[in-house]
Order: structure tokens, then sequence, then C-alpha cells
């Protein structure tokens, strides 16, 4: 229930980010006025976007600081290279694929091993501004580690199609347009990724009856 | 439907990536089949542990800034402070650049004219002394500004290399010469042994003379500019004491702080080629506060605006201003 309850509220909010943007602040129009110099508009495209991105890029390299630094480097890259893109109504799918790109960089110039030297993050491990937390947030936290733990044992390619299709509920289309993955390889991962996370998470995943 | 079939379909079924048709068969299969039926069970159950998955990261108001800083350092032309490109680079944006491109031509045409003109009349005066002493040497085709030059040794001897007007390629240029001043030396300039004293007065006709300001000028300019900083100072600081439980509207004091910048950069350069320590010292301690104020966003937090203020504090920059403010009215 709360699953179709949150994608519900995904979708919806989707959908109503497509049918706001057909309204006003469309992507076609910010990107044609960040194209003649507005930044107002591609400050308006930072709110818009920077947290899904920030929360893809963390799930791919699994450090906060990290993250951030990363998502300033791809909203960067996306106003130098403004004028590359090529379908407007793709924004969306246009600054994932940056970001994708600014991520496997990133991991491509540290360890490729498992992830276990970033599971120690100290960020995810603290209680948040030093709050104390009833016994239902310290179970929260704890699927909330594991989650992370196990997202890191993931190799890259399953991590990425996983975190855009479960995450980021990006279609298969926008999928495979962001990682150049072909229909049959993205479906195959996306399998694998489910299936090797179920078997992590098994002792939160039980059916109550 | 057979159950490998349904367990092939259930995960794109649950992404809604099957037709319709495909779709209503795994549903009917569902119903009939209890182990598959599991199974969808199990995937919404692991479905729904993701959608509450939290991750402790946020996009902080600091971030955007950065992505801003960046995006102008590449831009912006070499030489000009990185931070105070937020709206300096306004004024190379795109859609400016033709206005912009066509202020500067003009700008440059009027200090070219006058040093055009500065030069000439220097050639002018000297062609008069030339016809004082020898006139069958004068160009008759070069014409007398004055007729009674006045008798200043040695100003026939004066290289035209060394007036400031011709070397002069600095925007001071524009300065206003309504009326001949006393001209203060300026260091840039190379000593000439056959230069005149260099606070020698020029000649009373010479209306078109560029003479820089004087030290004088310079403090008093600077005078005004650190009171407006204090103010602004000051005002910044009230804002802070007065936040409500919303973000405190700080905008009048981005502004403000962004048309004192400009002028501070200038007047500190100015300072430093002045030799006035004194004034370059505030204004250079003045400068980095003037930077973050003119950076914050549109929607501070207290805790930005908390920290500017501390910074404030730490460097006593109020007072400073005061001190100086009151140094230089005791010297008028």
């Amino acid at each position: 229930m709360m699953k179709r309850l949150a994608i519900d509220a995904i979708t919806q909010a989707r959908s109503a980010d497509r049918v706001t943007g057909t309204l006003m602040n469309s992507a076609a129009d910010l990107i044609a006025r960040v194209r003649s110099g507005d930044e107002e508009a591609f400050r308006l495209i930072f709110e818009r976007y920077a947290r899904p991105i920030i929360s893809f890029i963390y799930d791919m390299v699994g450090e906060r600081g990290l993250a951030e630094e990363l998502t300033q480097e791809t909203f960067v890259r996306a106003y130098k290279s403004i004028n590359t893109i090529r379908d407007e109504a793709k924004l969306s799918t246009w600054l994932f694929g940056i970001a994708r790109n600014v991520a496997r960089e990133s991991l491509r110039t540290r360890r490729q091993t498992d992830r276990k030297v970033e599971m120690d993050d100290p960020a995810v491990k603290q209680i948040h501004d030093g709050r104390m937390s009833p016994d239902e947030d310290l179970v929260n936290r704890e699927i909330n580690q594991a989650m992370h733990d196990a997202l890191g044992k993931l190799d890259e390619d399953k991590r990425l199609v996983f975190t855009l299709k479960v995450f980021q509920q990006q279609s298969y289309e926008e999928i495979a347009v962001i990682t150049g993955f072909s229909m049959s390889k993205l479906k195959t991962d996306l399998h694998r990724a489910r299936a090797e996370m179920r078997r992590m998470l098994r002792p939160y995943l039980e059916v109550p009856r | 439907m057979k159950c490998d079939e349904f367990t092939s379909l259930v995960e794109e079924y649950l992404d809604g990536n099957l037709t319709s048709q495909s779709a209503e068969r795994v549903r009917l299969h569902m119903s009939s089949c209890e182990a598959c039926a599991n199974v969808f069970d199990e995937l919404e159950r692991e479905n729904e542990i993701y959608a509450s998955y939290s991750r402790e990261v946020d996009v902080t108001p600091g971030m955007w800034r950065a992505v801003r800083a960046q995006i102008h350092e590449a831009e912006a032309p070499v030489g000009i402070p990185a931070l105070s490109r937020g709206w300096l680079a306004g004024l190379f944006a795109p859609r400016l650049r033709p206005a912009f491109g066509a202020a500067l031509a003009v700008l440059v045409l009027i200090a070219g004219s006058f040093a055009v003109i500065r030069y000439l009349n220097q050639d002018s005066a000297n062609d008069l002394n030339a016809v004082n002493s020898a006139p069958a040497n004068l160009n008759p085709g070069k014409k007398a500004l004055v007729t009674n030059p006045p008798a200043t040794p040695g100003l026939g001897d004066v290289p035209r290399a060394s007036s400031p007007t011709v070397r002069d390629g600095s925007s001071t240029a524009l300065a206003s010469s309504k009326a001949p001043r006393t001209r203060t030396p300026r260091r840039e300039y190379p000593a000439d042994a056959a230069t005149p004293a260099i606070t020698a007065p020029p000649p009373e006709d010479d209306v078109f003379a560029y003479i820089p300001p004087t030290a004088g000028e310079s403090n008093l300019g600077i005078a005004r500019h650190v009171e407006k900083a204090e103010m602004l100072l000051r005002s910044f600081r009230n804002v802070r004491l007065a936040e409500t439980s919303h973000a405190p509207d700080v905008s009048y004091e981005r502004e403000q702080s962004r048309k004192l910048l400009y002028q501070n950069i200038a007047l500190r350069r100015e300072a430093a080629s002045q030799g006035n320590e004194s004034a370059e010292n505030v204004l250079s301690a003045l400068e980095p506060i003037l930077l973050d104020i003119a950076n914050l966003p549109n929607r501070s937090t207290a805790r930005e605006i908390r920290s500017i203020e501390q910074r404030m504090r730490k460097k006593e920059i109020v007072a400073a201003l005061q001190l100086h403010s009151l140094q230089a009215s005791n010297s008028y």
C-alpha cells in the first residue's frame, strides 16, 4: 500500500511537473533563457533538478561530500554545454546523462573494488543533527544503512540501472538514453540487480502474514 | 500463462512497462496461482522499502553559490576578482555584450580624443616658444593657441614622450579638467632629467590638460565612500537583529554592496598608486565583506547572514571605517 502511494505520488509529481512545465517555465523556455544569458533561468533549473541529481550521484558514489561536489560539477558542465542539448523536452534525461558521466569518472579515479571503505562514511552512520531518535527511527536508519551497503556491493552498471529505475523512476527508454545501454542489457542488469538486492536485504523484506 | 512466464514478466508489470494485454494476463495468472501471488507481494514489499530509503543528502544554498561562482569564473574577463563577477559578469552576458561593447568603444574614443588634444596643445606650446626664440624655424602651418605665452622656463624642453596624457592609458584620462590646477606627481611615470619640476602648474591656457586627482581630492572621495560603506554595514547588521521566523530580506543591502564594491576596487587601486597606505588598508579590509554581502542569494538564511556579521565583528570593520572617517574629517 505504502509502495503504491509512494509510486503514485512520484508519478503524479512527474505528471504535474510536466503539466506545470507546459504552463510556465517549461524546460524549453528555461533553456532558451539560459542560452540568452539569463542566470535566473539556470537557477530555476538547478532548483528543480539538483535534489534528484544529488540523490542519484550519492547512490553511485556513496559519499555525501563527494556527491555534493559532483553535483556542482554536473551543473557547471550542463551550463557550459547548454547549447548542445538536442531535445529541450528531455532536459531531465540530459542532466542525468551528465551526472552519470561525472559519477563514472569519479569512480574510475578511485578503487573499483567493493565500496566497503565508503560504507564507513560517518555522515551515514551518525545521528543527523545530533537529534536523539526513537526506536522507529533506529530501525529506519538500520534499513537505510543496509540499503546503502547493498547498493555499494552492486557492480557499477547494475547500480546505475537499478538507481535510475527504482529510485529515480526513469522509464526504460530514458534509462537507455542516459546509459547508452541496449534495452536487453538494461533489462538483464535490472533483473540481476533486483535479485542481488533482494538477497542482501532479505531480513528486511519478510512479508508480514 | 505459466509460472515461468509470469516470473519473467512480473517485474516489468510492476514497472508499468507491459502492454495492457500482457498486464491483464499477469493479473489473471496471479488471481489463480498462490505461489505467484506471493512472489508479487514480495516484490511489492521490496519496492516499499526502496521508496522509504532516506539518503541524508540535501541541496544546500552554498551549492548553488558554488555553481554560480564556477560558471562566472569560467566566463568572466581576466583580471576581475572571481567573487565579484556575480553581477559584474552580467555586463558581459550575451544579451548585454553589444551594448557594453558600444559603451566601451565610446569611452576609448573619448580617452583617445583627450590624449590627442593634449598632445597637440603641448606641441603648439613648444612651437610658440620656438617662435619667440627663433621665428625663422616656425612651421607656418601651425597656429598658436595663445599670443602671450607665460614665460615659464624650460617648457620648450619638455619631451612630448613624458607627457602623462600621451602615455596615460588608464581610465582616469576621463577625469574632469575644468581649470588648470596644481599637478600631483604620479608614481608610474619615469623621472626625466629634462622635465621641469613636476609640481609646476600647466600653462594657464591649457584648458584641456588632464589633471589627475590630487591626494586631497582622492581622500575626499575615499572618505565619502567609507561613510556610505559604514552606513551599509550598520544597515546590514540591523537586518540580522530584526529578523523574524521567515528568511530576512537583504536585497537592498545586496544591491548597495554591489555598487560600493566596484567603487571600492577603483579607490583601493588609486590609494595604492598614491601611496595612501591607511586608505588602502581600510579599503582592503572592507572589500571581502562587500563581496560576501553582494553574493548573498535571493533567499538568504539567518545562518548565512550571521556568518557575515561574525566576520564583520571579528575584523572590527565598522570601527575601522568610523576611525577613518574621523581622521578624514579632522584633516579638512
